[in-house]
């Protein structure tokens, strides 16, 4: 009974004595806040000139579009790509179901025009979050058109909020593959020799902006 | 007025009457009526007032091809389908019109959506001569080709036709009735419907169909379309009928003949002379080797009127004449006639049954003639003189083979046999089934059952206006009874009660049965229909037990059951009518004749799903495996054929990139668990297809070599039930068309680059399964093929 009561006695008088204490001798630390989750989408795009994709008006804070364009001047008869995306980056589609929407400057339907007849518009979506998609005119009816004149083709892409992004996170797109349809591929009552050099895709390159989640 | 039910399956829709006169138990009546054409007049103006609600346009039109008076006062009128005046390939309406005038169902087999203007850029002498010369005819032909112009539908093109592998007995593909063909890319086409007839000793006896394209000469389709003085009373010794009593003719000069004047008053043309009259004839031949036409030889001339002797017929060579023609042996001699009275009292109870209790004039109701050929010579490929073992139609002709002990087979004149034959002739007229898939099924089937029913009708005691049962007997002698063709075949061809015992015909039926033969994928109705008729049982061991629906069901007999099925084939049935939509005619026809809550239709509707067709009354829901429509029939894809695939089926086949990852679809319904085993099979080319896994995955294969693409069978097999299970096909596509050995769209930017070429294109891995040539139909199959390995979700 007695040590008991010489503890609470003692408590007392630390207690009293830190209350006592007049000012602070020790440092304060506040901690930087903390990263911020990422909930949207930056695109910065790339310089102009050449083949590059560059980021349309319809686009959002959380749904980024990208128009192919062309150079001015040069003719082709259609183009294909595939566009890479790293983790936390996922290609969205279109009202119709595809990963690629036609602006209209591709020349897609046969002369005959036939109701439902199928156009060579494509897209799928490759191992390693790889989107390849082509949109091209059939054969030799329809001229080639101007690939700078207007953006070709669009592609769309969505922020994964399942990755835990966090806002200044990179997200580093690449096309590691893109050819076109020349405008000369031949005529079709050419030799099978002159057919197999001319009709064939020609390799491009196509620029990426940069992209990062805000 | 009338209503329409919601349509199960394909292009069949019912309208059930909303005030049509009250179900009755069927009364026969003995003679046939014919129609009232008001009655047809009034079906036609209906069917003209509700076109545009069954999807037609103004230039759509309708024939009258068939028009029946039934026993219940109903007039059932079959109408062909017309585009701008010209026939529409397999389209079909039904037309009921009830005693009061009323329109109380509507059997819709019509094609729409027909954008056709203009006409066929070829002429029908054209289309005739591109057919004969894929024919190639070896000898003389009994006529020239028949040609009609009609509107084709482009996703009927091509198909393959199999037969049993004399080898093995499994399905094999039939090179000579199959088409490697790729559908045009318009949804209909015009073209020429040109059918041809062989009857000569290098060709043997053959009926081959085509329809070709009438802008490009294509053929687009292509099958075997063979399925037969003053009146007397003779009497006849037959094999499998003993003694019996035959109407025949008497002679001016006393003689006889075995020929029926009563029966077949109306000639159908003959290939050699008019013939009127059921007519039983031997195989004749006439300037071999240089023409060596094929003549059916009536029996005539006898001086008696008794005819055969009971004997089997003895193979002893050929007999020729000063100039040169010939003819089996004896088929002449008393023994020789035996098999011909066999033919002429079957033909004769078949055409009595379908007047005196189904109130049908003849098969096709129009009283045609037919004429029975026994002791036929059989085709050989090397140009030799053989018999016939077997039994077939070919138009008017019924030919029936002498079999002989060391092929295992009698002469093919049993009654159930000759009566199957017969029904042919009532198929072909009215139904029209397509002689492919399903519908096949349907028409064989028709044939077994009905055949079936002439052998019940022949029974002492029959023979009026009902057909009688067969006797009690225990199960060894119900399993002789319902087999087809017991006495005449060592191994009976088929079972109706299991029709698994000859190795090929399935119990029941499966997704994906249509592929088979329609010899044996008529198993499953016959089946059915053996326990419409002597119902179901609860017990394993009997005959009539089955996994589907163990549960013991009280038959309806034969007269009933007959009946009801010779209704849903005459109401309810269309060219295109598969397995389950023939549940719904059955359940439909009986439902006209004993009202929707009668035992009769709830037997029916027991029958069929004890081959796992449709449910019973009652019945949980049983497990059902599907391969899913992956490519609608609008599609480019659904609506042709691919160089393996009968034309039609391509809604259910899946398309797979070689060499990837692939999810295989699959529906499963009613099941807690829906997991499935799937079994692989090894494709012709040898090329093996690996493993797929439970959940479906699938990495696919290489093509072959030298082929970019390559089919397999697939079997998809519930694991909660067993006993379900559904066979498909998915085709494995090289779409690599830059070959630059990565699939990706850049493919198709090689595809587009070489559209419309043709023999100059450089690039011919980019006309995918078009050899070649590329155009739209490589540009859909690409999409399809890539779509379904990376799908952009």
């Amino acid at each position: 009974m007695r040590n008991r009561l010489l503890t609470l006695a003692f408590s007392g008088i630390v207690l009293a004595t830190l209350t006592g204490c007049g000012g602070s001798s020790y440092p304060t630390y506040t901690a930087p806040p903390g990263p911020v989750a990422a909930s949207g989408l930056t695109y910065t795009d790339p310089a102009a000139g050449g083949w590059r994709l560059v980021k349309d008006a319809s686009s959002t804070s959380t749904r980024l579009v990208l128009d192919l364009v062309g150079p001015a001047g040069t003719m082709t008869r259609g183009v294909g790509f595939n566009i890479k995306a790293p983790a936390g980056l996922r290609f969205d589609t279109f009202s119709d179901g595809m990963g690629i929407h036609d602006l209209g400057a591709y020349n897609l339907v046969s002369a005959a025009a036939n109701p439902g007849e199928p156009v060579a518009l494509t897209s799928a979506l490759l191992p390693g979050n790889v989107l390849t998609v082509g949109i091209y005119q059939k054969g030799r009816e329809q001229p080639a058109i101007d690939s700078g004149a207007a953006p070709l083709c669009q592609v769309a892409l969505k922020l994964d909020t399942t990755v835990g992004l966090h806002a200044g996170d990179p997200l580093a797109l690449s096309v590691p593959k893109a050819r076109v349809i020349p405008e000369d591929i031949g005529a079709v009552t050419d030799t099978m020799l002159v057919l197999s050099r001319k009709a064939r895709l020609q390799d491009i390159s196509i620029s990426v902006g940069a992209s990062a989640a805000n | 007025m009338h209503r329409q039910l919601s349509r199960p399956v394909s292009a069949m829709v019912l309208a059930l009457a909303a005030g049509g006169p009250a179900a009755t138990a069927a009364t026969p009546i003995g003679t046939p009526r014919p129609a009232d054409p008001a009655q047809v007049g009034r079906a036609l103006s209906h069917l003209r007032s509700i076109q545009a609600q069954l999807g037609l346009d103004g230039a759509a039109d309708f024939q009258v091809s068939h028009a029946f008076l039934s026993a219940q006062g109903r007039t059932i009128v079959h109408f062909n389908q017309l585009h701008q005046g010209i026939p529409v390939w397999n389209g079909m309406a039904i037309v009921h019109v009830e005693a009061d005038g009323t329109i109380s169902q509507v059997v819709n087999g019509l094609l729409t959506g027909i954008p056709l203007t203009g006409g066929p850029a070829l002429s029908a002498a054209q289309a005739s001569a591109l057919a004969l010369k894929n024919l190639g005819a070896k000898g003389p032909m009994p006529v020239a080709p028949t040609v009609r112009t009609v509107v084709f539908p482009s996703r009927r093109t091509g198909g393959f036709a199999t037969r049993p592998d004399p080898a093995t007995g499994r399905v094999a593909l039939d090179p000579e009735y199959s088409i490697l063909a790729k559908a045009p890319v318009a949804p209909f086409v015009w073209a020429y419907e040109v059918k041809t007839s062989l009857m000569n000793p290098r060709d043997g006896m053959k009926q081959v169909a085509y329809v070709i394209d009438a802008t490009t000469g294509a053929i687009l389709r292509k099958w075997n379309d063979q399925r037969s003085d003053t009146a007397a009373q003779g009497t006849g010794a037959g094999l499998y009928n003993g003694a019996v009593v035959l109407d025949i003719t008497q002679a001016a000069d006393g003689t006889y003949s075995l020929i029926d004047p009563s029966r077949g008053g109306q000639s159908a043309p003959s290939y050699i002379t008019n013939t009127s009259g059921l007519t039983v004839a031997y195989d004749y031949v006439t300037e071999y080797p240089w023409g060596g036409y094929e003549t059916p030889m009536p029996y005539t001339g006898s001086s008696t009127s008794a005819w055969g002797d009971g004997s089997p017929f003895t193979d002893t060579g050929l007999s020729f004449d000063a100039s040169g023609d010939f003819w089996w042996q004896g088929a002449t001699t008393v023994a020789g006639q035996t098999d011909a009275v066999d033919a002429l009292f079957g033909m004769q109870k078949s055409w009595d049954m379908f007047q005196n209790v189904f109130s049908v004039n003849g098969m096709d109701n129009k009283g045609s003639t037919l004429v029975a050929l026994v002791h036929p010579f059989a085709p050989t490929m090397d140009g030799s003189i053989q018999p016939m073992d077997w039994h077939l139609s070919f138009g008017p002709y019924l030919i029936f083979g002498d079999g002989g002990p060391n092929r295992g087979r009698g002469a093919q004149t049993e009654i159930d046999i000759v009566g199957h034959e017969m029904v042919h002739s009532f198929t072909m007229a009215v139904p029209q089934f397509l002689y492919q898939g399903e519908s096949g099924a349907l028409e064989e089937a028709t044939s077994d059952i009905l055949g079936k029913m002439v052998q019940a009708y022949a029974q002492p005691g029959g023979g009026g206006a009902t057909i009688p049962d067969f006797p009690a007997s225990d199960a060894a002698g119900l399993k002789a009874i319902w087999s087809f063709g017991y006495h005449a075949d060592q191994s009976p061809e088929r079972s109706y009660y299991r029709p698994s015992l000859d190795g090929s015909s399935p119990d029941g039926w499966y997704d994906g049965i249509g592929v088979i033969w329609p010899w044996f994928s008529s198993g499953p109705l016959n089946r059915m229909f053996f326990f419409l008729v002597n119902g179901t049982s609860a017990a394993p061991g009997d005959p009539n037990y089955s996994s589907f629906l163990p549960v013991a069901t009280q038959g309806l007999g034969n007269d009933t059951s007959a009946r009801i099925w010779f209704a849903a084939v005459m109401g309810f049935m269309t060219p295109n009518t598969g397995l389950q939509d023939a549940q719904v005619a059955a359940v439909a026809a009986a439902t006209q004749l004993y009202g929707a809550t009668s035992p009769q239709v709830a037997q029916v509707e027991n029958a069929f799903a004890a081959v796992n067709i449709g449910d019973a009354p009652g019945q949980p829901k049983r497990v059902k495996v599907t391969f899913p429509v992956v490519n609608p029939p609008a599609s480019i894809i659904g609506q042709g054929g691919t160089a393996f695939y009968p034309a039609g089926a391509d809604s259910q086949y899946q398309f797979f990139p070689t060499h990837t990852p692939v999810k295989v679809q699959i529906d499963v319904q009613n099941a807690a668990n829906p997991a499935v085993n799937w079994t692989l099979g090894t494709p012709s080319q040898g090329i093996a297809g690996g493993v797929v896994d439970a959940d479906g995955t699938w990495m696919t294969p290489f093509a072959s070599s030298g082929s970019s693409s390559q089919p397999y069978i697939l079997v998809a097999t519930s694991v909660q039930d067993p006993s379900q299970f559904a066979v498909g096909s998915v085709l494995v596509v090289d779409i690599d068309a830059d070959t630059d050995t990565a699939t990706d769209a850049m493919d198709l930017g090689q595809i587009a680059a070489c559209w419309g070429l043709t023999s100059n294109n450089p690039f011919p891995t980019t006309g995918l399964l078009e050899g070649g040539q590329t155009t739209d139909w490589s540009i859909a199959m690409f999409n399809q093929v890539i779509n379904s390995a990376w799908p952009v979700k």
